[in-house]
């Protein structure tokens, strides 16, 4: 106890205070703007935290950590557009809520389950500080290989309106999460002898491409962000609250979640929000209440007091052993270093209060953030008054150079690109793109966990109470998803925002399933001469892919149940075809422009351009053009020090 | 409209003209560009260098740190390489393995060999296995017999090259538990018992484990109590091969610029560096991290790196040959 009023009052004093503060308002800022995300902020305020003291410090970085899943809801809410990696999920029933005219419940809501969840969080670390490093050595690889499966059973058991293109897809997304060098034999996999590609593909860049560009269309398409009314009522965003309050049983059963899986190394934010959701999802619709996708309150409540009580969850292996549960928490750990602090034992025996001290700044951090958040949202109201070729030709600059920081590499470009043409295709026509990320996300977890426990405890893996719990658990998901839920209670009537349902196109569908074919074929092909370890998952996958996608371009019919987007509100093709290729054009030729002037002079001219291409407003565009540019020199030039690609103009 | 059409052109190229000169600014200050990502042992060196560099650098430029992670280090050595700055203005942190590597695969493919130019090294490090503290100790049987676990990060690190080092001098058969994703889990791996040894990188709560074996006697007691490797090996070709494997472990923190930087600049930088080691606020910096700071000059890196490029033909191929 002595420890905890020693470290309470070493938090207490005003310069940490202010250190914390000035880290949750960088934080903020780094979750609003998409395709930065904590990471990017922690290795800005790394440096600075040289000069401080390990308390000051840590109140700083911890601050920014805590507090980006808070706001990156914002544009997840109001645009469709993931702050971070954290609200890719929100977007399912936040955006619709958004769409509805509810944006400030929703946003309420997700704020007031934020905080919750990171008291939470807060709270379990603490509560496990005693027991952390015996409870941890417990824990075998083969334990966590046995959660990641768990939560690539949530996954697989996708309730999409087409569980067939939810199967399809997540399989595409295990494909793509298997390029790059082989965990055990260091054999390169589906590289085409780039070196860029031996690290697989750029998270980031896939997660922008999939999820921004996209969007950024869809904005186009509708002519401006969804009625978000200008006059803001606090009203609405407290009554978002306390209907969260209301939820405090998803509240607690999410953070709890979110926790005890956060501790698991490797496994990210986005399975973990999906976990949730699906958890959620699973318990069923009550009277009243719209279909989980389509608007339901609990589908932002869960994942955002998931992903706030996940930082507690990270914390555990970092402080015990020092392994990084995060790439937020790798950075942490440098900081560690820097101050002298060495995660294990130390951390709980003389470095017990600088522990606690973390404990009180996560609980801290996210109380701040959702109150600055509550202040402040009905300003950000102001971006619904912001056109939509403003809006989409600034931040299609932003997101596309921001995709350019995954790895400082043309390679990113490139993948970016072709993300967004495939999540594009993939909204246009009802596949599920967040079923794809996750498998993208889990595929070399499992893949590397597997063979991990394999080399060290070969078959016994199978007898460890966590994989026996795991298979049996799965075999329950497995027949409980295949089953119609029986708790859905009949869907409210229409409200008038939802446009009418269209079924998906079947032509379009079967090109994509024939496209996921090759690409499977591609895969075994390529491997055959690989040894086994490195073609097991891999060939596995794409087999059952190339199976399924034939089945879905060969056997299905359109009017078969299961193979169309039964209820599916897709875009109009024509209108979506016109906004599509002038941004695709707009996104090409601001790459074009970076690749051959630089990045500045390629942004401004690309983005001036862009807004020509979108409304054809000269003047506004100058104007355009001058944000955007300010924005990329601001982060990424003069804070982040990009390393730019030598113009070919200057070479 | 003609007027606003033209004021917005006018604009337009006056902006774009500045933002070209903005992309050319971009370029001024001195980058250390590190192979890993941010948050590991070279990342936080490098920032603590980048703090007082410099003060010693012609001119006193901004120093910035950027991560260019990618493939184990050996994507920024391809960008070293094909670097065209002659003035110094980029500084490459990339581990010595990697480096040595490169110029080995250059000699066997028959190519011409690439080569940057060392500035020196932070750290010199002497390679051990370790065991946890939670077990009996190691024996010198133990060490290779056929049921022994040792745990390794990935094929190019000298987590697996020392213990098939060693497999290959001594004609062991244990197992190596390949694919952890870095020290820190492949040191969790062997406290919590899931493998019995990792060699060639050091902990960073050493408490929590004991060395069990040293590769060679250099840094070490007359009598350690631990077996020594080379000790127990008897040919000599055995001996060159684990020589020459923990050579590429013994500079740990190097720094190089591009082959083509100008020689008086190489001179002003290496100066530098040696002005750094000595700095009472750098050493300040070091001493609160508790890291390591066990400098080597950039003469000997060269020597090393020369080793390496004349290396006999078949220790060579052995080497290539063990990590493959």
């Amino acid at each position: 106890m002595d420890y905890v009023f020693l470290a309470l009052a070493e938090v207490a004093d005003p310069f940490r205070m202010a250190m914390l503060f000035a880290g949750v308002v960088i934080g903020l800022v780094v979750g609003v703007v998409p395709g930065i995300g904590g990471v990017f902020g922690l290795t800005l305020l790394l440096p600075l935290s040289y000069a401080l003291d390990p308390y000051s410090a840590f109140a700083l970085l911890l601050g920014v950590s805590a507090v980006t899943t808070t706001s990156d809801t914002i544009p997840a809410v109001l645009m469709g557009i993931p702050g971070t990696v954290g609200a890719v999920t929100t977007v399912l029933d936040g955006h619709p809520m958004a769409k509805a005219g509810q944006g400030n419940r929703a946003l309420g809501a997700a704020f007031a389950s934020s905080v919750i969840g990171g008291l939470f969080g807060a709270g379990v670390l603490i509560a496990c500080l005693p027991v952390l490093h015996p409870l941890l050595l417990l824990l075998h690889t083969a334990d966590f290989f046995a959660v990641s499966c768990v939560g690539l059973v949530l996954v697989a058991s996708v309730s999409t309106a087409n569980r067939l293109k939810g199967f399809v897809a997540l399989l595409i997304g295990l494909l793509a999460s298997f390029v790059g060098l082989d965990p055990v034999t260091a054999t390169e996999r589906m590289t085409f002898d780039t070196l860029y590609l031996w690290d697989g593909f750029a998270t980031g860049a896939v997660f922008l491409g999939l999820f921004a560009v996209p969007e950024l269309i869809a904005l186009l398409e509708r002519g401006g962000l969804p009625n978000v009314p200008v006059k803001t009522s606090r009203s609405e965003l407290l009554g978002g609250a306390g209907e969260a309050l209301r939820h405090w049983r998803v509240i607690v059963r999410s953070s709890a979640i979110g926790a005890v899986i956060g501790a698991v190394p490797g496994v990210g934010v986005t399975v973990i929000d999906w976990i949730v959701y699906r958890l959620e999802e699973g318990r069923g619709r009550r009277a009243g209440e719209p279909r989980f996708g389509e608007g339901n309150i609990r589908g932002v409540i869960a994942p955002e007091s998931a992903n706030n009580a996940k930082e507690g969850g990270y914390l555990i292996p970092t402080l015990a052993m020092g392994v990084p549960g995060s790439a937020t928490m790798a950075i942490l750990l440098g900081a560690f270093m820097i101050h002298g602090l060495t995660p294990g034992p130390d951390m709980l025996g003389v470095n017990l209060p600088v522990t606690i001290s973390f404990v009180f700044y996560i609980a801290i951090a996210n109380i701040l953030g959702a109150a600055l958040c509550f202040a402040f949202v009905p300003q950000l109201s102001v971006i619904a008054r912001i056109s939509a070729p403003t809006l989409v030709s600034v931040l299609l600059a932003v997101v596309t150079l921001a995709a350019f920081q995954s790895r400082n590499d043309l390679g990113d470009f490139v993948v970016f690109v072709g993300a967004a043409l495939l999540g594009n295709v993939m909204r246009l026509n009802g596949w599920p793109r967040l079923v794809l990320a996750l498998g993208f996300v889990l595929g070399g977890v499992v893949e590397r966990y597997f063979f991990l426990a394999w080399q060290a405890e070969g078959p016994a893996i199978m007898l460890r109470p966590s994989v026996i719990v795991t298979v049996v658990l799965s075999l329950l998901l497995i027949s409980g998803f295949a089953r119609t839920p029986k708790r859905q209670a009949p869907p409210p009537p229409p409200t008038t925002a939802q446009t009418t349902p269209r079924a998906g196109s079947s032509a379009a569908d079967v090109v994509m399933s024939v496209f996921f074919l090759l690409c499977s074929v591609g895969v075994i092909a390529s491997l055959r001469t690989a040894p086994f370890e490195a073609r097991m998952f891999p060939v596995g996958v794409a087999g059952l892919c190339g199976v399924i996608s034939l089945y879905s371009a060969v056997v299905c019919r359109p009017r078969r149940r299961g193979c169309r987007a039964g209820g599916a509100k897709l875009p109009d093709p024509v209108q979506s075809a016109h906004w599509s290729l002038r941004v695709f054009a707009c996104v090409g030729m601001t790459i074009g422009l970076v690749y051959l002037v630089g990045p500045f002079t390629g942004v401004f001219v690309g983005v001036f351009l862009s807004g020509i291409v979108m409304d054809g407003r000269a003047s506004v565009s100058v104007l355009r053009a001058g944000i955007a540019t300010a924005l990329i020199y601001v982060l990424f030039q003069y804070i982040a020090h990009t390393l730019w690609p030598t113009p070919l103009f200057y070479r | 409209m003609t007027d606003r059409l033209s004021r917005a052109v006018k604009t337009f190229a006056c902006s774009a003209v500045f933002c070209a000169l903005l992309s050319q600014a971009a370029a001024a200050d001195v980058t250390i560009q590190v192979g890993y990502g941010p948050g590991g042992a070279t990342d936080v060196y490098s920032r603590i260098a980048s703090r007082h560099l410099s003060k010693y650098l012609p001119g006193t430029p901004d120093v910035n740190v950027v991560n260019v992670p990618g493939a184990g280090g050996k994507r920024l050595l391809k960008m070293a390489h094909a670097a065209s700055e002659t003035d110094g203005s980029v500084i490459y942190a990339v581990g010595f393995t990697v480096v040595t590597r490169t110029v080995m695969q250059d000699s066997f493919d028959g190519n011409e060999i690439a080569k940057l130019s060392p500035l020196g090294s932070f750290g010199r490090d002497f390679p051990f296995c370790w065991s946890a503290k939670n077990v009996a100790p190691l024996d010198r049987a133990a060490l290779v017999a056929p049921g022994t676990k040792y745990g390794a990060t990935g094929k190019g690190s000298s987590t697996y090259a020392l213990p098939m080092g060693i497999k290959q001098a001594l004609g062991a058969d244990f197992n190596i538990v390949l694919g952890y994703s870095g020290a820190a889990e492949v040191f969790a791996a062997l406290e919590r018992n899931e493998v019995d040894l990792v060699c060639g990188v050091d902990p960073t709560n050493p408490d929590q484990f004991r060395v069990a074996a040293s590769f060679t006697r250099e840094g070490l007691d007359p009598a350690p109590a631990y077996p020594v490797i080379l000790d127990m090996i008897e040919d000599d070709a055995s001996v060159e091969l684990i020589t020459a494997l923990t050579d590429q472990t013994y500079p740990s923190i190097p720094f190089f610029v591009a082959a083509q930087t100008g020689a008086d600049t190489l001179a002003l930088y290496r100066e530098a560096f040696q002005k750094l080691l000595v700095d009472p606020e750098f050493l300040t910096d070091m001493a609160a991290t508790k890291l390591d700071l066990n400098p080597l000059a950039a003469v000997e890196l060269d020597a090393l790196i020369d080793s390496y490029a004349t290396m006999d033909e078949a220790l060579r191929d052995r080497i290539i040959a063990l990590t493959e």
